[in-house]
C-alpha cells in the first residue's frame, strides 16, 4: 500500500476510534447506560432520572480524558523531538515523580487538598524536575554555549535515577505522616474519574498554552531534528527552540499530572505509533499524536472500567501495563544508543 | 635470541562462507585461505563485507552458512579458551575502562591462560613485560591508559593482544583514527611482530596505499564477493581499483617501498595522466 | 637485540603495589566499620559501657543489657552490615557489567520488583511473614529474568538491558502505587515499610539464611572476578579472549539480583546504597579494577552510619532507608554533573 494511502487510512482509523470511544465512554461504567437511554437523554427527552447524574460525571470524565490524552500525546512528541530520544516520556524521565514529590510536600506541609492547589505544586514540581534532568544531563560547563550532546542512555538513566531519588524522598516525607499517605495515594495513580468542571477549567489555560506553543514551534523543531549544527546554519535559534519545546512539553504533562495524577507511557507510545504510519514530520505527528493520545487514553479508561468491575482499574495502571511491553518493543526496534 | 613464543603453523580458511548480521546477508559464498605467517590485508569500499569477514574469522559472528575452519575444525567445536590462545583481535574502537593502568590492561590478555582461583603467575608477568617491551610502552606501565595519546593507546592494545600470545592476530582498522605518524609506526610494529614472532596478521585497512605497501597478501572484496586475491604486485592494477572502488586511477610504483602506488584520477587535477590516457584511447 | 634489563618485573611490581594499597584501604574501612559497629552496640535508649557489652557478648547474663544487645542492637549491626555489603556488591556488579555508573539494580526494576511482589503478597494475597520475603526475592529474580530474556534476543547490548530495566521499573512503580491505592487504610503503614528500608525489628534468626545467601552469592561473584574485569572491555574483546560471555554474565547478574532482591526481602529497599557504593569504591581505588569487596564494605559502612544518623541525629527516629535516600539524591546530582564535565 502506498505511503499516502497508508497515512490516510491511519488518520481515518484514528478518527473513528476517537469517535467511537466518546459514546462508549458515556455508556460504560459501574452502571451501564444502554444506547437507547443515552440518546434519549442527549436529545433532551428526559429518560431515566437516575442515570442523569451518572451521565454528567461521565461527560466530565470523557472531556477530561480527551484533553489529558491529547496533551500527553503532544507532550511525548515534543520531549522525544527535543531530546532526540525515542524513549522520552514524562514517566521515564522522572518528571511525573518530581511533580508527585512537590504535591506530597504540599499536602504534608501546606495542607493542600484541592485541584487548584495541586495544579500549582505539580506544575512547579514538573518544571523543576525537567530542569534537573534535562539540564544536568545536557549542560557542559566550560564550553561557552550550552552544547547539547546527550547520549540517550544517559538521559534515560538520569531520569530513572532522579525518579528513584524523588520516590524515596516521597517515602521520607510520608513515613511519619500516614494521613498524608491516605490523601496522596488517591492522587498517585493517574485517574480521570474524579474530575470536576472547575478543575478542567483551571488547567485548560495551561493546556491551551502548551498546545499553541507546540503548534508554533513545529517548523523550528522539524529543522532542529536534522541536528544542532545544521539547524544553526539554517537560522534556527537552537537553544531557544529547545527550551521552548521542553517548556511546552512540561506544561502539558505537568498540567495533566496536576489534574489527573501521573499517567505514564501515553506520551511514549503514541508518537511511535503515529511515526510508523505518518513519518516524522511534526506537522502531521503533533496533531495526530493529540488525536491518538486522546483515543488511547479514553479507550484505556474504558478498558479499566470494564476490567475493574464493580470498581475500576484507574487509567494510570492500564497505560502502565500497555506501555511496558510497547516500550520494550521500541527499545528492540529503535536500537537506541548504538 | 628471541625469548617468548613463536607462532605455530595453522590452516585457517573459509569454505563457502555465508555471513552477515541479523537477517541481512553480506557475504554470499566466499572461500579463501588465510596465508599462514604472513601479513594479509582485506581491502574494499564501505559495505563490501570486509568488517563482516574479519569479524566472522575472529569468531564474533557465527557463519550463516558454510564453514570457517581452523586446522580442519570449526570454531564451535573448539573450547573457547583454546581458541583464544590461537586467535586474537584488536577491535575498531575498544573501550578503555576508567582508571585502568597500562600494565593491568595488558595483563587482561593473559585470561586464556589463567586458572580459576590462581592469580598472575610468573609466566603471565613475563609475557606482559615482554609485550610492553616490544611495543615500547614499558615506560607507561603504571600510568592510566586514558591519559595516553591515540598512538600510544593503540600500542597498548596491540601489547595486550601480544600478551595473549596468539598465533593469529586480527585487527579491524587499527590505524583509522590515528595521525599519519602513528599509522606508519603501528604498521611497522605489526610488521616487527610478523617478522620476529611469525604471527599471522590479518587486518582491514582503509588506506589502499598503505595496504599495498605493508601487505604480503591482499583480499579485495566487492559487494560481499572476493574480487581478487594475491600479492600486491600481482593484483593491484587500474582495473582492480576500478572494479573494487569504482575509482579511476593511475597505478605506479611507490618510490620509497617499491610497492604498487595508487594515484586517484578525479575530474580535476588529472591533467598529466589524463591527457596521456586520452591519447592512448583510454577514456 | 634488547638486553634483559630491569624492565622485567615491572608489571609484577606495579601489581603488587596496587594490591598493597587495596589492602590498606580495606583495612582502613574495616577499622571504620568496627567503630560504627561498636557505637551502635553501645548507644541506644540506654548507654552501656564497653565492658558490659563485652561481657554480654561473651555469654554473661545481664538484665537489660543482655536483651538490648542480643535482641536489638547486635542483630541490627549484623543485618545492617550484611544488607549494606549485599547492596554494595550488587550495585557494583551491575555497574561493571553494564559499563555505566548510573546503572544499578535500583533503577532497573530489581528492587521495585521485589517491593512490588512483597506489597502484592501482603495487600492482595493477605500473606505475611517469611513467605512474603520469598515472594520479594522471587519478584526481583523474575524481573531480572525478563530483562535478560528480552535483551539477549538478537544482539545483546548493555543499552538494551538498561532501557528494558528502566521501562519495567516505570511500570512496576505504577503497579505499586496502584496496589497501595486499593489497600485499606489499616494496612498502609505495613505497605510503607516495603517502600523504604529499615532495620527495625530484625532478629538474630533472620541472620542465618540471609547470611548464607549473601556469602554464597558473593562467593560466586568473586569467582567470576576476572570475567567481570574483562567484560568491562566491551562486547567483542571478551569473546576473543575466550570468556564465556553469556554464561559469566548470567551468573554474575543473577547473583547480584539475588543479593539485591534478597536484601530487599529482609530490610526493604535501602535506596541509593547499591548505586553509591560501587561508584565510591571506584573513586577511592582508582585502578579500573572490579573493587567488589571494597564496594561491599562501603555499602556496609553506608548502612551503619546512616542507621546511626537516623537513630540519634534528629529528634525523630528515621529508618535507615530514609537517610540513605536523602544522601543519595544530592550524590546523584553531583555524579550527573560530574559525568558531564568529563564528557563535555
Amino acid at each position: 500500500m502506498e505511503r499516502k494511502q497508508q497515512t490516510a487510512l491511519f488518520i481515518t482509523v484514528s478518527m473513528l476510534m476517537l469517535a467511537v470511544s466518546i459514546p462508549l465512554s458515556f455508556m460504560i461504567g459501574a452502571r451501564d447506560i444502554p444506547p437507547g437511554e443515552l440518546m434519549d437523554v442527549l436529545l433532551g427527552k428526559g429518560g431515566d432520572t437516575l442515570c442523569l447524574p451518572i451521565l454528567q460525571k461521565r461527560v466530565i470524565r470523557t472531556v477530561l480524558g480527551l484533553i489529558t490524552g491529547s496533551a500527553l500525546g503532544i507532550s511525548g512528541c515534543l520531549m522525544q523531538s527535543v531530546t532526540r530520544n525515542p524513549i522520552a516520556d514524562p514517566s521515564i524521565l522522572g518528571v511525573n515523580t518530581g511533580a508527585s514529590f512537590f504535591v506530597v510536600l504540599g499536602i504534608a506541609f501546606a495542607g493542600i487538598h484541592t485541584t487548584a492547589q495541586y495544579i500549582w505544586f505539580a506544575l512547579f514540581g514538573a518544571s523543576v524536575t525537567a530542569l534537573l534532568v534535562f539540564g544536568i544531563a545536557s549542560f557542559s560547563p566550560g564550553k561557552g554555549a550550552v552544547s547539547y550532546n546527550v547520549d540517550p542512555i544517559r538521559l534515560a538513566l538520569s531520569g530513572a535515577a532522579v525518579s528513584t531519588a524523588f520516590s524515596s524522598l516521597i517515602s521520607t516525607v510520608m513515613l511519619p505522616r500516614t494521613n498524608v499517605m491516605q490523601v496522596f495515594r488517591f492522587w498517585q495513580t493517574g485517574s480521570i474519574g474524579s474530575g470536576t468542571w472547575s478543575g478542567i477549567l483551571m488547567v485548560l489555560p495551561f493546556l491551551m498554552a502548551g498546545m499553541i506553543l507546540s503548534l508554533v514551534l513545529i517548523p523550528s523543531l522539524n529543522v532542529l531534528a536534522l541536528g544542532d549544527d545544521i539547524a544553526l546554519g539554517l537560522g534556527v535559534k537552537v537553544t531557544r527552540t529547545r527550551a521552548l519545546g521542553a517548556m511546552a512539553g512540561v506544561l502539558l504533562c505537568g498540567a495533566t499530572t496536576a489534574v489527573a495524577g501521573p499517567i505514564g507511557f501515553v506520551g511514549l507510545m503514541v508518537p511511535h505509533l503515529v511515526q510508523v504510519f505518518c513519518g516524522n514530520d511534526l506537522k502531521a505527528k503533533i496533531p495526530l499524536s493529540a488525536l491518538n493520545g486522546a483515543a488511547l487514553l479514553l479507550l484505556s479508561d474504558i478498558a479499566g472500567r470494564i476490567a475493574g468491575r464493580p470498581g475500576e482499574l484507574e487509567v494510570g495502571i492500564v497505560t502502565a501495563f500497555l506501555g511496558a511491553p510497547v516500550f520494550v518493543m521500541i527499545v528492540r526496534k529503535a536500537r537506541v544508543g548504538k | 635470541m628471541e625469548k617468548g613464543f613463536t607462532s605455530l603453523d595453522h590452516e585457517l580458511k573459509a569454505e563457502h562462507l555465508k555471513a552477515g548480521y541479523d537477517k541481512t546477508v553480506i557475504i554470499e559464498d566466499m572461500s579463501l585461505v588465510i596465508p599462514d605467517h604472513k601479513i594479509t590485508v582485506i581491502i574494499g569500499s564501505n559495505g563490501c563485507g570486509k568488517s563482516t569477514l574479519l569479524k566472522t574469522f575472529a569468531r564474533l559472528i557465527p557463519p550463516m552458512g558454510g564453514k570457517v575452519l581452523l586446522d580442519g575444525k570449526e570454531y564451535a567445536a573448539m573450547p573457547s579458551r583454546k581458541l583464544a590462545q590461537i586467535i586474537g583481535l584488536l577491535p575498531q574502537s575498544p573501550l578503555v575502562p576508567e582508571g585502568i593502568k597500562v600494565s593491568d590492561l595488558i595483563a587482561r590478555g593473559r585470561y586464556p591462560y589463567q586458572e580459576v582461583f590462581r592469580g598472575m603467575t610468573k609466566e603471565d608477568y613475563a609475557a606482559v613485560d615482554e609485550a610492553m617491551d616490544m611495543m615500547g610502552v614499558a615506560e607507561f606501565a603504571d600510568r592510566n591508559v586514558d591519559e595516553l595519546s591515540g598512538g600510544q593507546r593503540q600500542r597498548v592494545w596491540i601489547a595486550m593482544a601480544l600478551a595473549q600470545e596468539t598465533d593469529i592476530l586480527f585487527l579491524d582498522e587499527p590505524t583509522t583514527y590515528l595521525d599519519i605518524t602513528y599509522q606508519v609506526e603501528i604498521l611497522d610494529l605489526l610488521t616487527d611482530l610478523n617478522r620476529k614472532k611469525k604471527t599471522t596478521i590479518v587486518m582491514v585497512l582503509h588506506d589502499i596505499n598503505l595496504s599495498a605497501r605493508y601487505a604480503d597478501y591482499l583480499f579485495a572484496l566487492r559487494k560481499g564477493k572476493l574480487a581478487a586475491q594475491g600479492t600486491p604486485d600481482e593484483i593491484v592494477c587500474r582495473e582492480l581499483i576500478q572494479d573494487v572502488f569504482r575509482l579511476d586511477s593511475y597505478v605506479t610504483r611507490d618510490p620509497v617501498s617499491d610497492s604498487p602506488f595508487i594515484v586517484p584520477m578525479g575530474k580535476y587535477h588529472s591533467g598529466v595522466r589524463g591527457k596521456k590516457n586520452a591519447s592512448r584511447g583510454i577514456p | 637485540m634488547k638486553a634483559d634489563t630491569g624492565k622485567t618485573g615491572i608489571t609484577e611490581a606495579g601489581s603488587r603495589n596496587r594490591k598493597k594499597r587495596e589492602l590498606r584501604i580495606l583495612a582502613f574501612m574495616f577499622g571504620i566499620w568496627c567503630i560504627a559497629a561498636v557505637f551502635l552496640l553501645l548507644y541506644g535508649d540506654q548507654v552501656y559501657s564497653p565492658g558490659t557489652v563485652l561481657r554480654v557478648l561473651l555469654g554473661e547474663e545481664i538484665r537489660g543489657a543482655g536483651y538490648a544487645v542480643w535482641t536489638i542492637r547486635l542483630p541490627r549491626v549484623l543485618v545492617g552490615t550484611l544488607a549494606g555489603f549485599s547492596f554494595g556488591i550488587a550495585g557494583n556488579t551491575f555497574q561493571k557489567i553494564l559499563r555505566n555508573a548510573l546503572a544499578s539494580p535500583d533503577v532497573m526494576g530489581i528492587t521495585s520488583g521485589a517491593s512490588a511482589a512483597a506489597v502484592f503478597a501482603m495487600m492482595v494475597l493477605g500473606l505475611s511473614g517469611l513467605i512474603v520475603s520469598f515472594m520479594a526475592l522471587a519478584g526481583g529474580v523474575t524481573v531480572a529474568a525478563v530483562i535478560l530474556l528480552i535483551s539477549q534476543q538478537k544482539e545483546f547490548s548493555v543499552n538494551k538491558m538498561i532501557l528494558t530495566g528502566i521501562g519495567i521499573q516505570a511500570m512496576l512503580q505504577a503497579v505499586i502505587n496502584f496496589i497501595i491505592l486499593k489497600t485499606s487504610d489499616y494496612n498502609i503503614a505495613d505497605a510503607l515499610r516495603w517502600l523504604s528500608g529499615s532495620l527495625n525489628g530484625v532478629r538474630m534468626r533472620d541472620l542465618s539464611l540471609f547470611g548464607f545467601i549473601v556469602i554464597l552469592c558473593t562467593a560466586v561473584i568473586l569467582a567470576y572476578e576476572r570475567e567481570l574485569q574483562i567484560l568491562g572491555l566491551g562486547e567483542e574483546l571478551p569473546v576473543t579472549l575466550g570468556v564465556n560471555v553469556k554464561g559469566s554474565r548470567r551468573f554474575l547478574i543473577y547473583s547480584a539480583v539475588i543479593l539485591c532482591a534478597g536484601t530487599t526481602a529482609v530490610t526493604g529497599p535501602l535506596s541509593s546504597v547499591a548505586f553509591m557504593s560501587g561508584h565510591l569504591a571506584g573513586r577511592i581505588l582508582k585502578t579500573g579494577g572490579t573493587g567488589t569487596v571494597h564496594a561491599g564494605l562501603i555499602g556496609a559502612l553506608l548502612v551503619l552510619i546512616s542507621e546511626a544518623v537516623g537513630q540519634f541525629a534528629f529528634s525523630t527516629r528515621y529508618p535507615v532507608g530514609v537517610i540513605t535516600g536523602i544522601i543519595g539524591a544530592p550524590y546523584l546530582i553531583c555524579l550527573l554533573a560530574g559525568l558531564n564535565r568529563k564528557n563535555g
